[in-house]
């Protein structure tokens, strides 16, 4: 078989998790004005300072402009033809998974994610959000014996309002970007932690995103806090269904690390790419910021991205505190007509700031990828530090890796370095690999896994395994 | 409002001329058109967002007044130069110009020469190197289009040894204002040609320079631009057309400048070709330097390099933004590309941006940026031995930008670039403990 065959073949792999669950649903028709708000509100029976907060986002965003910078492609999205409430019919409190519906049970089993199992086997406590309701929360009483709070964030909103008002919108506020300021006008629910000071968390925090109804854009909302010198791993991950229009996920992260506190945040992100011409997919264009308070406070972002038709994110570090370190780990691989513009931004504000930035970028088929970073060094910030390393990875010659740094530095103490290659997996390379008995697919596999090893070994260790599978799917047949 | 005056000005100069080409004149009136429908980009713009343009936007822009006979300022440089260009406030001087030496196998002429005897074939070439694209220097350049200069080496296989002087003086004394300037050059196939164009300027000034650069197969074109200390708001851009196995070196170096954007694009056409972009550049007080370059690897084979280094004292502030296109067809391409920076006050800035952009998969591409200060080891090293703090750091500034200056032939000008960036570090902004 020749390199353009074998190519084909792997492009021409079906997506594995396409299908769709039957769960009756209870939406709000489409489309988007003030009433829509109010009504979201009303359903999910929230204060007032917090329709207020989405009133004011919302008003703002209509003074925004859908932004076309990012080097994609794409098609305009039409807000008023998205439903932005969607919640599975509510049926009675849920104690514990087995009222939860069997139909649902079974979308996570074929997911391989099976929550009984996780529960038992991994020590992961999931707060799975099906659409825009969190509908199973584990371990909750676990944590909660430490004092950690972990559930949706509907419910924080109801149980510690104090929190969610003070920091709500304090990394990320609404007047940030068109998509944050929609999803702070709209958002449905998402997940809520605090970690108390002095507490490390004993156990990975994660939490499963689909999209499933269809037509519903889905605007989570996510904040972490770690008070002092508390140390928590949060992991998301996510897959969607298989769907024709072009799905948009506008979710915003916001992390807050307090003195010494330390927040680790995975994702492996495998949503739904489009078939091979491009036809579908979801629009992942997310806002994540975390801000490193205190002193020695450290945010580390490891990042797996593999799926979406377009995906376009920027999970950044403010490095405010004295001594703070930030860290963006990430992969990011493009097959057939997937584009991804993606990277971080590291603001050094406070002194002796560090930060690391290790991007790996894989291009097959006809994908385009992308990385634009930002290192700003502010002039307050004596001896900061950035290292910065961008690869890329073309496989195939119909694809595109673009690098974009931007770097701007106006202290004279900082020592900033950015170094990037790009590359091809040679053919002496994988000659080599079939003198020995290896298939030219796994000898692919390898040689990729290799150029991830930095980032995946950041992973924690039940997410590395699901990454390194999830890439080899990705990949299969994009090279020969 | 400022614009406004600024596009008065423009719109009252270039309706003063005359021009025989129906093409010209079509160009002349899109350019002042847009220039007037946009005029100088603000910080949203990403190509300019660390280009303060509104000094220039509040600047003179009346044109200016015609300069004495001498040329004044600064010492000349040094060196053995075949002839000498002057063009004094945009214009073409054959009065101050030395053209007597030149061998048959050359032939320059004024631009305003070219624009009166053969207007089409000027238009014909603006088209080749400047696109309808807007740009407000270009669309200045296009809307006040008068003269420059026109270099031909017309015989294949011409070697020309010593170098052509090119001096650029912009005078500002007796009125401040703005010249534009539109140079050509085409080197016939397998010929060699090597430049040294000279920038200097008194008073509040604009200087707006463009070149149009072409260059047949197996041509080789080493140019070498010195931008002298003071240098006011001074554009310069170069378009390079390179056909199959041609090679492009060029040298930048500049002693400070009120404002300067260096813009250099190079399109390898043919295959096989080479270029070398170096820069070296030293600011001052508020010196802007800004350094914006793009190399389109076209087609397989070709290879470039790319090495620019500053040093930034007081609250100067240095930008490179550069970027290599691959484009799909440009199989086994050797791209390098980096950017050194070192800061000696609290108050300078480095903003860099090394970009590439890669459509071809068998290439070999890579990217470097360092921003830092002088090494305090190193500079302890020296103090041990006797060197006072200013003189070591004047010692690490010199080595660290003197590394551009390896491919320069000419051992006497290299050392007279090297003092005079080394002169332009402020020693009293160096000390900031």
């Amino acid at each position: 078989m020749t390199e353009a065959e074998e190519l084909r073949e792997f492009a021409d792999r079906e997506y594995e998790f396409g299908f769709v669950t039957d769960v009756e649903s209870d939406s709000l028709p489409p489309g988007l004005d003030e009433s829509t708000i109010h009504q979201i509100s009303k359903r999910k029976g929230e204060p007032d300072w917090l329709l207020e907060y989405r009133l004011k986002a919302f008003r703002h965003w209509l003074t925004m402009e859908d932004p076309s910078w990012p080097k994609v492609e794409r098609n305009t999205i039409d807000y008023q033809e998205i439903i932005y409430y969607s919640a599975p019919k509510p049926k009675k409190t849920l104690d514990s998974l087995d009222e939860v519906d069997p139909e649902l049970l079974e979308t996570f089993e074929k997911l391989g994610i099976s929550l009984d199992e996780q529960k038992r086997l991994s020590g992961v406590a999931v707060d799975a959000v099906f659409d825009s309701v969190s509908v199973a929360t584990t371990f909750s009483d676990k944590l909660a014996e430490l004092g950690i709070i972990f559930g949706s964030f509907s419910e924080a909103v109801k149980e510690h309002p104090d929190l969610i008002r003070k920091y709500l919108g304090s990394v990320v506020p609404y007047t940030d970007n068109f998509f944050a300021a929609l999803n702070a006008a709209v958002f449905s629910d998402g997940s809520f932690c605090y970690i108390p000071a002095g507490v490390r968390c004993p156990m990975e925090l994660s939490t499963y995103f689909r999209i499933n109804a269809a037509g519903t854009g889905q605007f989570e909302r996510t904040l972490i806090i770690a008070d002092d010198q508390s140390t928590v791993s949060y992991l998301e991950g996510c897959t969607a269904p298989m769907r024709d229009e072009n799905q948009l996920h506008a979710a915003v992260v916001e992390l807050v690390a307090l003195e010494g506190a330390t927040i680790k945040y995975s994702t492996v992100q495998n949503w739904y790419p489009g078939d091979a011409d491009g036809v579908g997919g979801i629009y992942n264009f997310v806002t994540k910021r975390g801000l490193c308070k205190g002193k020695r406070s450290k945010i580390s972002w490891t990042q797996v991205e593999t799926g979406s038709a377009v995906t376009w994110k920027y999970p950044s570090c403010v490095l405010l505190g004295d001594e703070s370190v930030g860290e963006f780990y990430s992969v990011a691989l493009t097959n057939n007509m997937q584009q991804a513009d993606t990277g971080t931004k590291m603001i050094h504000i406070g002194k002796s700031t560090s930060s690391t930035i290790i991007s790996k970028g894989i291009s097959a088929g006809r994908g385009q990828n992308t990385y634009r970073g930002l290192v700003d060094v502010k002039k307050g910030a004596t001896d900061a530090r950035n290292f910065s390393q961008c690869d890329s990875m073309l496989l195939g010659d119909r694809c595109g890796a673009h690098t974009f740094p931007y770097i701007e530095v106006r202290n004279p103490t900082a020592k900033v370095e950015h170094e990037a290659t790009t590359s091809k997996i040679g053919e002496d390379q994988i000659f080599y690999c079939n003198q020995r008995g290896i298939s030219t697919e796994d000898a692919v596999s390898m040689i990729v896994n290799g150029f991830c090893k930095e980032v995946f070994s950041e992973l924690p260790m039940e997410f590395a395994v699901e990454a390194q599978k999830l890439l080899a799917v990705s990949l299969e047949g994009s090279v020969g | 409002m400022v614009v406004e005056t600024w596009s008065e000005q423009v719109q009252t100069c270039s309706l003063n001329f005359d021009d025989q080409g129906a093409e010209l004149k079509k160009r002349r009136e899109r350019a002042l058109e847009q220039f007037e429908q946009h005029g100088f980009p603000g910080r949203k713009h990403e190509e300019w967002r660390y280009t303060p343009l509104s000094r220039l936007a509040a600047g003179p822009c009346a044109p200016l007044l015609e300069s004495s006979q001498e040329i004044p300022f600064c010492p000349d440089l040094p060196g053995d130069m075949l002839a000498k260009v002057v063009i004094l406030n945009g214009e073409f001087r054959a009065d101050l110009s030395d053209l007597s030496r030149l061998p048959a196998a050359i032939r320059i002429q004024s631009l305003a020469q070219l624009r009166h005897s053969d207007p089409d074939q000027l238009a014909s070439l603006l088209d080749l190197y400047w696109t309808q694209d807007s740009h407000p220097f270009h669309d200045l350049s296009d809307a006040l289009l008068d003269d420059g200069v026109h270099i031909e080496v017309v015989e294949e296989g011409a070697k020309i040894d010593s170098p052509i002087h090119i001096m650029h003086v912009f005078d500002g004394q007796a009125r401040s204002g703005s010249a534009h300037v539109t140079g050509l050059i085409q080197l016939a196939a397998g010929a060699q040609l090597q430049l040294v164009e000279e920038i200097r300027s008194v008073g509040q000034v604009l200087g707006n320079l463009r070149w149009g650069v072409g260059l047949d197969p197996r041509s080789i074109l080493k140019r070498v631009r010195a931008f002298r200390p003071e240098c006011a708001s001074i554009f310069h851009g170069t378009r390079v057309i390179q056909q199959q196995d041609s090679r492009f070196e060029d040298l930048f170096c500049s002693s400070g400048g009120d404002l300067i954007r260096n813009e250099l694009h190079v399109s390898h056409e043919g295959t096989g070709c080479h270029c070398d972009l170096l820069g070296a550049y030293a600011g001052r007080g508020k010196n802007h330097l800004d350094h914006h370059t793009t190399i389109d690897h076209k087609v397989e084979d070709c290879t470039s390099n790319e090495i620019y280094r500053g040093v930034l004292s007081d609250l100067a502030r240095g930008v490179f933004s550069g970027m290599i296109h691959v484009h799909p067809d440009a199989q086994r391409t050797d791209a390098k590309q980096s950017n050194d920076t070192i800061l000696l006050s609290e108050g300078a800035e480095a903003d860099t941006r090394p970009r590439l952009e890669i459509y071809a998969d068998d290439v070999k591409c890579t990217h470097g940026a360092t921003i830092g200060e002088l090494d305090e080891e190193a500079i302890f090293y020296l103090r041990s031995r006797g060197v006072s703090p200013d003189e070591a750091r004047k010692i690490l500034v010199r080595a660290f930008t003197s590394e551009v200056f390896h491919a320069l032939e000419d051992r006497q000008l290299s050392d007279f670039i090297a003092d005079e960036i080394q002169q332009s570090i402020n020693p009293d902004g160096t000390d900031r403990r």
